[in-house]
């Protein structure tokens, strides 16, 4: 019927919409977008006019018709027998319930996005009117649509129910009743594809008396040109400075930019388009108005206000991931969020070196009360307050609605959405998370009770499945999509992105659906050749959618070659010139070109005054690995920020390690006192050490160190004992006379504690031992800047006859002593600087000669920290840095070729 | 290739064009394997229904791409030119010509629709027949693929180490047995995992079968007889052996008879000479002496038991971790498609599914299959027969099998070479011709490679033999040179590359009218550290493709600083970063002002006037315009996306004048957009995986270099081809290979071989090492064929550069494992003859920091910075539009707000009956539909009775209360719900005004309003409406152009009323 409806020409439309509401006119279109569109048009002609005030036209798309229809009944005696309609989220529900239910015979691994598409079949079934008796040869899939689908009927029909997907056969047969308002002329605009379904419900509607006509754009004479540039980011950006070359004119008009696939690339179109429309408006700070519109929206999950409030709601879990806290810790949406800014940022970093990896409302309470923590009352305040909702109401399962109510409280308790002003695009994504929970409260409707996982669950992917897009001021140019485009017009329009693989869309058909009845069906998309006429006529369309019509693709994606596509490879290629496109300076090109650089010197920083320093002998390490590191470390205390991990890492478990035989060898004394010791004994006296080693360490880390793994470690720490005191059981007899000692030493007039693990006091002198867990090398001592000062100052400082150094590598499978000692034969493992294998030993002759060049190179470590030499000057590129977290601040980058192992890469020098 | 007498492979190339066989067809470089492979596509497309019956399938999507061009190409051609003279080119025209005619025919407009040439990579084939599929494939719907699911493989591994703490027994005791074994180190397990779950496509299959400790130990013991067998063959006549079965005793004489590693004989009297001259022997002895023994350890059967069991645990709880996401990598879809395809009893009909059948795949690049796609080929083509018109053709060339690092199994071209594939027989094609290289490079690989290759072929040791070619072109000068260096000279290296590569390039091309094309491949992007400096230096631009690695720029690092800052106040290494960095340049005596109390953040110190008073003045400029750039955007954080912030803040303090070049904007343009692929609602959920992300990440290459000389890794040139080539750092060493929680063989009899990681601290022994040393051989074998893909790439010249150690007598020593030297070894070690001085190396460490560097601090001048800001877009900016006056209930919440829209409803309903009829009766009579409505609206079931009961308070009492009897009363030209469009001073509105009249004596124009009022001062709660709503009424007055109207506020559930004029 579509083709042989009565034609109104568009100037007709107007003049007919001009007469008002006595007209009893209705124009529907297929979609929101191009009502707007015409309504706009339409409002413009009567400005035009000089008119200052008409009756509003009636122009809403058909399933905006059919829905008010449907209405009209609610507010009629027609009432009790209507279904009542299912909300989008509702119908979601009830789809995810049909294909859970089926689970066991149809395993699938994620219900929701299932659900999301068996909507669009069952949109297409009934708009096509596609039966749904397992005609048509249906493969596995449809067949499990079906079984999915007769579910889903068979709740609604229980519950009279029903969905916009059928909302036509359900108002179709009440059109006779006077409630039902319908309109004198009903006229489809722009409406490309009319589905059996509207065509039954039109031809119903017209023997009800609507005369039902059809309208269209008359196709303006254009010369259409086309363009190729490189890439997708050129072409976009010339798209943007054509657009603006127009709107600069003298009367601009409507422009519009057509973006295939504009919902992946809405962000960065968006930002193409502000650089060249404003330059400055990243730099600038505040969101002034742009002349642009991209008609698609985003997620509200994906708005910062939302994803804050849905981080509030996990918080109510009994745990949540610290990460997350954090950010709930600094979000600006919650109460004192300005006012606490700083203090946060402090408070949060200092909870980062002692929070479990997992955290509860209770358990950052109780941290946030800590006397050394940074101080943050409000969100103290708040933090209690939801750790009471919680224990009050949150273990039940509830309604939806409850469920609301209790967000909603929790959320206000936190003090969202923040005392910072709202700003205009807040202040509409604020109402649409109010709609979204109201939305989410009638889930009762179709649910029963669910646990808060469920409920929050639920509620994180309505916000997901939410596109939002703020309403902007009506302005001239309008990015889209190509689905939106379609029937719109304009003064000027550039369409890109047409490229072979791009357009025509290849065929697609729904895989819930027999191909075969699709294509039966007519389906365009189902089929490549009905798809291919579609697209055609697509584009015909854009090319009689505007007085100046561009089309453009680029040349290459990524590494690929590609080429025009072929509905438009006829068109003339143009070059850009005859295009008269307008250069704009980039904000980016205005700075880079007003550069100017000086290059200084800096390599000292300020006198040490302080001479004694706080903590270890760690400086002495920093200053002779890379005296900037040292400054940034030890002086400005320059550290990244921790991040608590689950389960121990290597610092850890080499910690428990040193705890377990500090202990041990704290109960055992004496070698004599080992070999003396029974193997029942001895296990005991593990047992006891390891356990407490452990308990010392769970006060901090109780997630990783309980249940079964700290069985495993306990295990793991008795076994790597045994292990080694085996090792220490061949030596000769001694004594430990020192474990875990602290001691001041000073070197170049800095003073720093110096601490050993072990002292033993052999026949032949004392030896200083140090345990490792890790790969160490005597040659750590030796040379310039050594690596590991740490026993030698201890040696030195101690200012003893001290016989040996020595490594103790306690590690399975590998435990053994390596070390220096001034006589030969001390202990296995250990020699003499003469027989050591390092590189650096020849530069020793003995054991004096080693110990004074300790001397002189300690005491030129720590004058040159007393000094502040702050030299960039790692001692080994670029092993020193590594694993150097300072590179960011010393710019080492800018400063030496920087490869850092595999895919590395070298600098510009 | 204007002589075709030269083509020695004619026959081959006209017989792979028979479409009603299938074929495997090796295709060494150079051999013009895509025309093959386009020729046969336009010959199947003259046999076909429909194009989508035939699939070619290819490596790369730029692969893909290139083919689709090229099918086009030909039957552009063929459509409007004539029929061209050289012979292969008439063929593709002819072939064309018929395809076209088939088109014609059966109307499938191809040219115009570019998808139906089903042209793609495996990738694709999987992820559109799991598009298809979504319940057979078990997805559900279509995840989104990611090609680095490092981050979920850690999730899952995660999930599966936290099992030991949960409910499930037996789980909990395999993850505990495996943490043990691992020395309890969790993180390392959770590693391993993570890296076993990377390579799943491998194993999954394998460990489906569920093997048992018998059958692998008799797997066990036929490698191990085998390693005998080798030995045995070399043994000469009449030295006494041990018994052939006894393979404890071979071990033994191996010991007894070689050193600790085996690279000498020990006990040279004891020895038969004739033994002791076979080196190939001693080789295979040294294998035997490494043997493990014939059974599992009980701890390694243990550990293999839970390893076992774990893993498709860990592959299960993988997909429940994909799903969670909405995300799947490629082998999951292949995975997926591979369940979409049914069972080898089951299979699922295809032609249901998409309406046509597949009745052609063509594969390139065959050598660069992996076991599941090698699987979904076996699983198209099940149930085909001979001769039933449906094929097969797989071309590829396994010399140039280099993915194994990316699962791909050389074995698998073999295999399919001996046993076709599936049910499908393929009749092998070998081509000769190499229309690439001129006849002195081919003649020089020929010779080379027929001795670097392995003589044998071992399918499963991934052995594949040399298939020489014959060279179209005719020989030239100067083929191959070998440049020999010594002692670790990379500074030297570093020059000869840069000094061949300019003298290439000014050396004419083959084809003169276009320039000479260069290309300098590494096999490491770090092998490049020496060479690229060098280029500059010499001023010889290149493109780097996927080489530089960006982390370390110093304008990325900038911007990650800036990032971090951002995201967190109290970063202190980022804040000191910023501090320090050429926008700002602070000294480092003021930055120690700033910096030295921990108390306070920087951006504290930043803002604290005492502080910035003990700044020197020039650091005290420089510290307020950052703070004031800053400060605008931290005022706004979390407002717009954190890529905005990041550039604002970056743009705002001139960042784009810190960079060296132009290239860094380059760099910062793709810092900027990965932070944006990564961030979600302005924030990164996981910093220390953005940092490392962002070290994955590679610059761009200068675009505005020519393309005349490219750099990039030899894995990346393959398929290309150039003038000269040349191949720097050949003594380098590849990485290290890093432990896998357990490994597999399969044995030449196809049975399986399990080994479990060895526990801590055991390392290098059993059958793990075993199965290693296999795998080492493998890589071995890769190496030669990585060299002949880089060698093969050269059309005219081939130079290649490498490092020898000397000895003490200056000769040059075999240089070291791992290396491509040492694969070239036997073929290039005269060209290191040259005796020379031994040079000594230095130890303390690398290169150090030049001293001018140390204390370098580069910075704006601020004080001579400056620009103007360009200019925005001229244009007018219009008035907020359309304001619509329908918001006014937001404010009291939901319910009210829904009440009150169905109160109108009904009021308007009234008031066009003129109120006739409408009783409290009729009313409450309306309560179900009321109820209805109320539901329809979204009120919740617990406030639906006070719902009604206000809506029906409502109604009711506007009919009964005089005032509201007049109001929805006759009136004349009464209007209700009205709607107007008006635009008063520039600003657009939608009205709807609730009800209006006119008579003689004058307009009303009344609006209803649903608010509730509790409580007292009525009067004072109306007079705040009214305030509240005159000027709604105001403009409802000006667009009916009826200022005089009397205006009318009506509260139907106060009985309230307010007018005014
Ligand atoms: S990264 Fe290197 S140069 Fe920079 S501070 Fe650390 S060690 Fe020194």
């Amino acid at each position: 019927m579509h083709r042989d409806l009565p034609r109104l020409e568009k100037p007709e439309l107007f003049e007919r919409l001009a007469h008002g509401h006595a007209a009893r006119l209705t124009v529907v279109t297929p979609n929101r977008r191009l009502a707007h569109a015409l309504r706009r048009e339409f409002d413009a002609a009567q400005l035009a006019q000089g008119l200052a005030a008409w009756e509003t036209p009636d122009i809403l798309p058909f399933d905006g018709l059919v829905k008010r229809l449907w209405e009209d009944a609610l507010y009629c005696d027609l009432a009790c027998g209507i279904p009542v309609l299912l909300s989008d989220t509702q119908e979601q529900m009830l789809w995810e319930d049909a294909i859970h239910a089926a689970r066991h015979a149809l395993p699938i691994y994620s219900a929701a996005p299932a659900a999301t598409q068996c909507r669009a079949a069952w949109r297409l079934v009934h708009a096509w009117r596609l039966p749904l008796d397992g005609s048509g040869e249906p493969d596995e899939d449809a067949r499990a649509f079906l079984d999915w689908s007769s579910r889903y009927q068979r709740a609604t029909r229980e519950k009279h129910q029903t969905d916009s997907a059928r909302l036509p056969e359900v108002v179709a047969p009440h059109l006779g009743h006077a409630a039902l308002r319908k309109p004198a002329a009903l006229v489809l605009f722009g409406v490309d594809i009319v589905t059996p379904q509207i065509r039954v419900f039109l031809e119903s509607i017209a023997a009800h008396g609507s005369a039902v006509m059809e309208a269209m754009s008359p196709p303006v004479r254009a010369e259409a040109r086309r363009v190729e540039l490189t890439d997708w980011k050129e072409e976009i950006e010339v798209a943007a400075r054509w657009a603006r070359s127009r709107l600069e004119q003298e009367r601009p008009g409507r422009i519009g930019v057509v973006v295939p696939d504009l919902a992946s690339s809405r962000a960065r179109v968006q930002r193409i388009f502000a650089n060249v429309m404003r330059p400055d408006h990243l730099a600038a700070g505040e969101a002034g108005a742009l002349p642009f519109n991209i008609s698609l929206g985003r997620a509200l999950a994906e708005c910062p206000m939302v994803a804050d409030a849905l981080l509030v709601i996990d918080l109510l879990e009994h745990e949540s991931g610290f990460e997350q806290a954090s950010r709930v810790i600094r979000s600006p949406f919650i109460a004192g969020a300005e006012a606490e800014m700083e203090a946060r940022a402090r408070l949060d970093a200092w909870l980062r070196k002692r929070s479990a990896p997992g955290v509860s409302l209770d358990s950052l309470s109780s941290l946030l009360e800590a006397p050394s923590a940074p101080r943050a009352p409000v969100l103290l305040d708040r933090m209690k307050r939801l750790a009471e909702v919680r224990k009050a109401s949150l273990f039940v399962p509830q309604l939806a609605s409850e469920w609301a109510k209790g967000f909603s409280e929790a959320l206000r308790i936190a003090g969202f959405p923040g005392e910072r002003g709202l700003d205009s695009a807040e202040h509409q994504t604020l109402d649409k998370w109010h709609e979204l929970l109201a939305d989410f409260a009638t889930l009762e409707r179709v649910a029963g009770k669910m646990g808060f996982q469920a409920a929050r669950e639920r509620l994180r992917s309505m916000a997901r499945a939410t596109v939002f897009q703020p309403e902007a001021r009506d302005v001239p140019i309008q990015v889209m999509g190509i689905l939106e485009s379609a029937g719109q017009q304009f003064d000027h329009l550039w369409v890109a992105g047409l490229t072979d693989d791009a357009w025509p869309l290849p065929a697609r058909p729904d895989p819930f659906i027999p191909v075969r009845a699709q294509r039966a069906a007519g389906i365009p998309q189902a089929d490549p050749g009905t798809s291919l006429e579609l697209d055609r006529r697509i584009t015909q369309g854009w090319l009689g959618a505007a007085g100046e019509v561009v089309v453009s693709h680029s040349r290459m994606r990524k590494e690929s070659e590609l080429a025009p596509s072929p509905l438009i490879d006829s068109i003339r290629l143009s070059p850009l010139e005859d295009l008269a496109v307008g250069r704009y300076a980039t904000l980016r090109g205005t700075i880079r070109a007003a550069a100017v650089v000086e290059t200084v010197q800096d390599a000292r920083a300020p006198a040490v005054v302080e001479m004694t320093r706080p903590g270890g002998t760690g400086l002495f390490k920093d200053q002779a690995a890379c005296p900037f590191r040292a400054f940034a470390r030890r002086r400005l205390e320059s550290e990244p920020l921790e991040t608590p991990r689950p389960g121990l890492d290597a610092r850890d478990r080499g910690n428990l390690v040193h705890e377990m035989m500090r202990s041990v060898w704290g109960r055992l004394g004496t070698h004599d006192r080992l070999t003396a010791t029974g193997e029942a004994a001895l296990g005991e006296i593990l047992g006891e050490c390891a356990e407490g080693a452990i308990r010392g360490m769970r006060g901090r880390r109780a997630d990783a160190l309980s249940g079964r793994y700290a069985i495993l470690e306990r295990e793991r720490l008795v076994r790597l004992a045994l292990e080694w005191l085996e090792e220490d059981r061949r030596r000769e007899a001694f004594e430990v006379v020192a474990l875990e000692e602290k001691h001041p030493v000073t070197f170049g007039g800095i003073t720093v504690n110096a601490k050993l693990d072990r002292m033993d006091q052999l026949a032949g002198g004392r030896a200083i031992i140090d345990y490792k867990t890790g790969v160490c090398k005597t040659s750590d001592w030796m040379g310039k800047r050594p690596d590991e000062p740490q026993l030698p100052m201890y040696a030195l400082g101690r200012g003893e006859d001290i016989a040996a150094v020595a490594f103790a590598v306690v590690k399975t499978g590998g435990a053994r002593y390596r070390g220096i000692s001034r006589v030969p034969n001390l202990i296995k493992g250990v020699c003499t600087i003469d027989k050591d294998k390092s590189w650096a030993a020849g530069r020793y002759r003995d054991w004096d000669q080693l110990v004074a060049g300790w001397r002189v190179e300690l005491e030129a470590i720590g004058r040159g920290f007393a000094e502040g030499d702050a030299r960039v000057d790692p001692k080994r590129l670029p092993k020193t840095c590594e694993n150097c977290d300072q590179q960011m601040f010393c710019r080492i980058a800018e400063k030496a070729p920087f490869d850092a192992g595999e895919g590395g890469s070298e600098s510009d020098e | 290739m204007n002589d075709a007498l030269r083509v020695s492979d004619l026959g081959e190339r006209e017989r792979a064009l028979d479409p009603a066989l299938s074929f495997i067809v090796q295709a060494p470089a150079g051999s013009g394997k895509t025309e093959l492979l386009i020729q046969r596509y336009l010959a199947l497309l003259g046999r076909v229904e429909r194009p989508e019956e035939i699939t070619a399938i290819t490596f790369t999507i730029k692969a893909a791409a290139e083919m689709r061009l090229r099918v086009f190409a030909a039957l552009r051609m063929a459509r409007h030119e004539s029929r061209p003279h050289a012979p292969h080119e008439s063929r593709t025209w002819d072939l064309a010509r018929i395809a076209l005619e088939r088109n014609d025919a059966l109307g499938w407009k191809l040219e115009e629709s570019a998808d139906r040439l089903r042209v793609q990579t495996i990738d694709a084939l999987c992820a559109s027949l799991t598009r298809q599929m979504p319940v057979l494939s078990q997805f559900g719907a279509q995840p989104e693929v990611i090609e680095d699911a490092s981050a979920l493989f850690a999730e899952a591994a995660r999930d599966v180490i936290a099992m030991l703490e949960g409910p499930d027994k037996p789980v909990a005791a395999d993850v505990a047995h495996l943490l043990e074994h691992l020395d309890n180190d969790a993180a390392k397990a959770g590693e391993l995992i993570a890296t076993m779950l990377a390579q799943r496509d491998h194993w999954l299959r394998m460990l489906g079968k569920n093997p048992d400790r018998a059958s692998l130990e008799a797997a066990l013991d036929e490698v191990r007889r085998a390693t005998v067998g080798v030995a045995l063959l070399l043994w000469p006549e009449g030295v006494d052996a041990p018994p052939e079965g006894d393979v404890e005793a071979w071990m033994a004489l191996a010991n007894r008879w070689l050193t600790k590693d085996g690279k000498k004989w020990l006990d040279k009297a004891a020895i038969a000479p004739a033994v002791r001259e076979r080196d190939a022997l001693r080789k295979a002895m040294r294998e035997i002496g490494k043997l493990p023994p014939a059974r599992y350890t009980d701890q390694q059967w243990e550990a293999l038991e839970a390893i076992v069991r774990l893993a498709p645990l860990a592959a299960a709880q993988l997909r429940v971790v994909f799903a969670k996401h909405g995300k799947a990598d490629f082998v999951e879809f292949s995975q997926g498609a591979l369940r979409a395809l049914g069972s080898e009893d089951e299979p699922t009909d295809l032609m249901l599914v998409l309406d046509y059948r597949i009745r052609h795949i063509l594969v390139d690049e065959f050598l660069d299959t992996s076991q599941s796609q090698f699987q979904l080929l076996e699983k198209l083509t099940s149930g085909w027969e001979p001769g039933d018109g449906r094929t097969l053709f797989v071309v590829g060339d396994p010399m140039q099998s280099i993915y194994r690092f990316r699962e791909a199994e050389v074995a698998l071209f073999l295999r399919a070479w001996r046993d076709g594939i599936g049910t499908v027989n393929l009749e092998p094609l070998t081509l000769s011709a190499n229309f690439r290289s001129q006849a002195g490079i081919v003649d020089w690989v020929n010779a080379s490679f027929s001795r670097i290759m392995p003589l044998a072929q071992d399918i499963h040791g991934g052995a594949v033999t040399y298939s020489p070619s014959h060279a179209v072109h005719a020989a030239e000068a100067e083929a191959v040179k070998i440049h020999a260096f010594f002692d670790g000279d990379a500074a030297a290296e570093g020059r000869k590359v840069a000094e061949v590569a300019a003298a290439a390039l000014a050396d004419p091309g083959r084809d003169p009218a276009k320039p000479a094309s260069v290309a300098i491949l590494v096999r490491n992007r770090s092998h490049l550290a020496q060479i690229l400096p060098r280029l500059r230096e010499a001023k010889v631009k290149f493109r780097a493709v996927e080489i530089e690695s960006l982390g370390h720029r110093p304008a990325v690092q900038d911007l990650l600083a800036l990032t971090r800052a951002l995201t967190h106040l109290g970063d202190r290494v980022a804040w000191l970063a910023v501090l320090r960095a050429p926008w700002c340049g602070l000294t480092l005596a003021d930055l120690h002002v700033l910096g030295a109390v921990r108390a306070v953040t920087l951006w504290e110190a930043l803002r604290d006037g005492t502080r910035l008073a003990a700044l020197s003045a020039d650091g005290r400029k420089r510290a307020e315009r950052t703070r004031d750039a800053l400060s605008r955007v931290l005022a706004a954080r979390r407002r717009a996306s954190l890529r905005d912030a990041v550039e604002g803040a970056w743009l705002a303090l001139g960042g784009p004048a810190c960079v060296e070049s132009d290239t860094d904007l380059e760099d910062a343009e793709i810092y900027l957009d990965h932070l944006e692929s990564v961030e979600a609602a302005g924030a990164l959920a996981d910093l220390a995986a953005f940092e490392e992300s962002v070290a994955k990440l590679f610059a761009l290459p200068d675009l505005g270099a020519p393309d005349c000389l490219q750099v990039m890794t030899i894995h990346k040139a393959k398929g290309l081809e150039f003038d000269t080539v040349i191949v720097p750092g050949l003594a380098s060493t590849g990485g290290k290979d890093d432990r896998k929680l357990f490994l597999w063989m399969e044995t030449p009899e196809s049975s399986l071989l399990l080994a479990p990681i060895n526990p801590a601290g055991s390392d290098g022994e059993g059958i793990y090492e075993l199965i290693r040393g296999l795998d080492k051989r493998k890589a071995e074998h890769e190496m030669g064929r990585l060299l002949y893909v880089a060698a093969t790439r050269a059309r005219r010249r081939l130079h290649l550069l490498g490092d020898a150690k000397r000895d003490d007598h200056g000769a040059a020593k075999e240089p070291p494992k791992g290396s491509l030297l040492r694969t070239l070894w036997q073929v290039v070690a005269h060209e290191f003859a040259t005796p020379g001085e031994r040079r000594t190396a230095s130890y303390e460490g690398g290169p150090a920091v030049p001293v001018a560097h140390q204390g370098m601090l580069r910075r704006l001048a601020i004080d001579r910075f400056d620009y103007a800001t360009p200019a925005a877009a001229r244009w007018t900016v219009p008035a907020e539009t359309r304001v619509s006056d329908q918001i006014e209930f937001s404010w009291v919440g939901d319910t009210a707000r829904r009440v009150g829209s169905v109160v109108h409803r009904w009021l308007q309903r009234i008031a066009e009956d003129e109120a006739k009829g409408w009783t409290r009766a009729r009313i409450e009579r309306e309560l179900p539909a009321i109820m209805n409505e109320l539901t329809a609206r979204g009120v919740v079931e617990g406030d639906l009775a006070t719902a009604s009961a206000r809506v029906i308070a409502a109604l009711t009492s506007s009919l009964e209360d005089p005032r509201g009897k007049w109001l929805l009363g006759p009136q004349p030209n009464a209007r209700n719900e009205y709607r107007v469009s008006t635009v008063i001073d520039g600003v657009r509105h939608d009205l709807a005004i609730d009800r209006w009249w006119e008579d003689l004596a004058g307009a009303w124009i009344v609006d209803y309003k649903t608010s509730g009022h509790e409580g007292a001062d009525l009067d004072r709660f109306l007079a705040g409406e009214e305030a509240r709503y005159r000027g709604q009424l105001e403009r409802y007055a000006l667009a009916l152009a009826r200022p005089g109207a009397r205006r009318g506020l009506y509260f139907p559930l106060l009985k309230g009323w307010r007018e005014w004029t």
